[in-house]
């Protein structure tokens, strides 16, 4: 199976829950000044086209994508490939629904202009941040049901509690900074906005600079526990992804994952406080934009190395000489 | 109850191949896919020994909970069946299985990418299926072991084959299954 499918799936359909994350702190930090909603809103347009990008690359991998439907409900009761199915797709309606919300707003949504949507929208605009927070908590609960399919037995790299720590940080930093990209680039088009979009960035550098933090904490806990095997099985299993991450196939974008997602991550943040304390949010704008695309291609490079090193307990009987060399001559 | 299982003496396996060879020509499994292998420790070296793998038909598979589509489910004889009208070619059985026993098949001849299956999931069914799957499952009788030369590979009731195995197993001066 392709990699890349799983990578691309996972990664933006994390994305896709940060940046509903996003708008609901939008949502509350504007409170009812309509100048800040208005300006928040083009926010709205990251979430649904990110989640489809997500949902096309898990079809892709499948080789009957139009009876993936049928995952849905068939096996929820033993399979968390089935419970993820479910509950990314509910998310997806809500954020739908979210999204519609924002963008047929009367007032001040982009698509007002379209006949008879706005009006029926219009009656449920009081309920967004209703809708916001609920579907918030189905995109947290689909982080962890997420996780939880790939923290299986036969995964034993991946079987770590460091998995789902992994998707969390990916929702909140990449998907809160594509936010920040897109309201920054706003901001540079049209020179509006001024006084939300610094409190947004406020926030943004924040909460990035916390999950940058974690995500140090995460790869180290994560290296040092692939050495801690539960069966010789899975010892095999764990010790070649650490070596295909630290010397083999995957150094090079175990490498660029830190330097890039890291690194250059933290120097972003570095660079983006700096305009933003002497409000100018022009530069700070460009700033974001470049900490946005540094950290969704660490956040890429690093689920890239997080599955393509992962070797499945199903692929080390057939590289037996690797688990005879790790538990020495048999006489 | 009659309960089919597969036991594995690899002391007395010679990887001739006959069991690989005699489960493609019945099953009638396509090039580029096979339902079982042998795989060998220590080639060339002392203490050389070759396990023929297949699906073990797990008494309790983590395939048949991992499948999300319930294409993968177990008869109460305990033959492991896939449904491959079910199967979307996900690959996550494949990830539950500690053997790797499931194969997605690619590159297939025309007439069997006509038929839909391309990718999707195909493994050992004890021969009640072959891989063309017919509308009537034929009778349990693993050709892999009943082709075996050395019977190294004990395939059918486990009340008939665990007698025989054990036997090979006294006889035998290296347990590797304890190993493994």
């Amino acid at each position: 199976m392709s990699h890349t499918a799983y990578v691309v799936f996972t990664v933006f359909s994390q994305m896709a829950v940060g940046a509903l994350i996003a708008m609901v702190i939008a949502d509350f930090l504007a409170k009812k000044d309509k100048a800040a909603l208005k300006f928040f809103e083009t926010g709205a347009w990251v979430c649904v086209p990110v989640a489809v990008i997500s949902l096309i690359a898990m079809l892709s991998h499948e080789a009957r994508p139009f009876l993936a439907m049928r995952s849905m409900n068939a096996n929820l009761a033993t399979s968390w490939l089935s419970r993820e199915s479910l509950v990314l797709t509910v998310f997806v309606v809500l954020a739908v629904i979210y999204t519609v919300l924002w963008l047929f707003e009367p007032e001040y949504g982009s698509l007002r202009g379209i006949p008879l949507i706005p009006k029926i929208a219009k009656p449920f605009i009081p309920l967004r941040k209703a809708v916001g927070i609920i579907s918030l908590i189905v995109g947290i609960v689909f982080l962890g049901v997420s996780a939880k399919a790939y923290m299986i037995p036969g995964l034993p790299s991946l079987n770590q509690s460091t998995t789902p720590l992994f998707f969390f940080i990916t929702a909140l930093l990449a998907g809160i900074t594509a936010v920040a990209a897109v309201l920054s680039v706003k901001y540079m088009m049209k020179r509006e906005g001024e006084e939300p979009l610094a409190r947004y960035l406020w926030i943004t550098v924040g909460i990035a600079f916390v999950m940058v933090i974690v995500l140090i904490v995460g790869l180290l806990v994560n290296t040092s526990m692939l050495q801690i095997a539960e069966t010789k099985y899975a010892s095999v299993a764990q010790t070649e992804t650490l070596t295909s991450m630290k010397t083999g196939e995957y150094a090079t974008q175990y490498i660029a994952r830190w330097v890039i997602g890291v690194g250059l991550a933290l120097v972003c943040l570095a660079a983006v406080v700096l305009p933003l304390k002497k409000k100018d949010l022009a530069k700070a704008s460009a700033l974001t934009i470049a900490l946005f695309a540094v950290v969704l291609i660490g956040e890429i490079l690093g689920r890239a190395v997080f599955f393509g090193a992962n070797v499945p307990l199903g692929e080390v009987m057939p590289n037996i000489e690797a688990f005879y060399a790790a538990i020495g001559p048999i006489t | 109850m009659t309960t089919y299982k597969f036991l594995n003496v690899i002391e007395k396996c010679i990887d001739c191949g006959g069991c690989f060879a005699i489960c493609k020509d019945q099953n009638k499994v396509p090039e580029g896919t096979a339902r079982m292998r042998v795989v060998t420790i220590n080639e060339g070296k002392p203490g050389e020994k070759n396990i023929p793998i297949s699906c073990m038909h797990c008494t309790d598979p983590p395939c048949v909970a991992a499948c999300p589509t319930k294409a993968l489910s177990k008869r109460e004889d305990g033959i492991v069946m896939t449904d491959k009208s079910k199967c979307i070619g996900c690959g996550y059985c494949g990830w539950a299985c500690p053997f790797g026993a499931p194969q997605y098949p690619h590159d297939l001849p025309e007439n069997l990418k006509k038929l839909g299956l391309e990718g999707i999931m195909d493994k050992c069914t004890l021969c009640v299926q072959p891989f063309v799957p017919e509308e009537v499952d034929r009778e349990p009788k693993p050709r892999c072991a009943l082709f075996c030369a050395t019977k190294a590979r004990l395939g059918g009731d486990i009340a008939e084959i665990l007698p025989v195995y054990n036997e090979a197993k006294v006889r035998s001066t290296i347990s590797y299954q304890e190993h493994v």
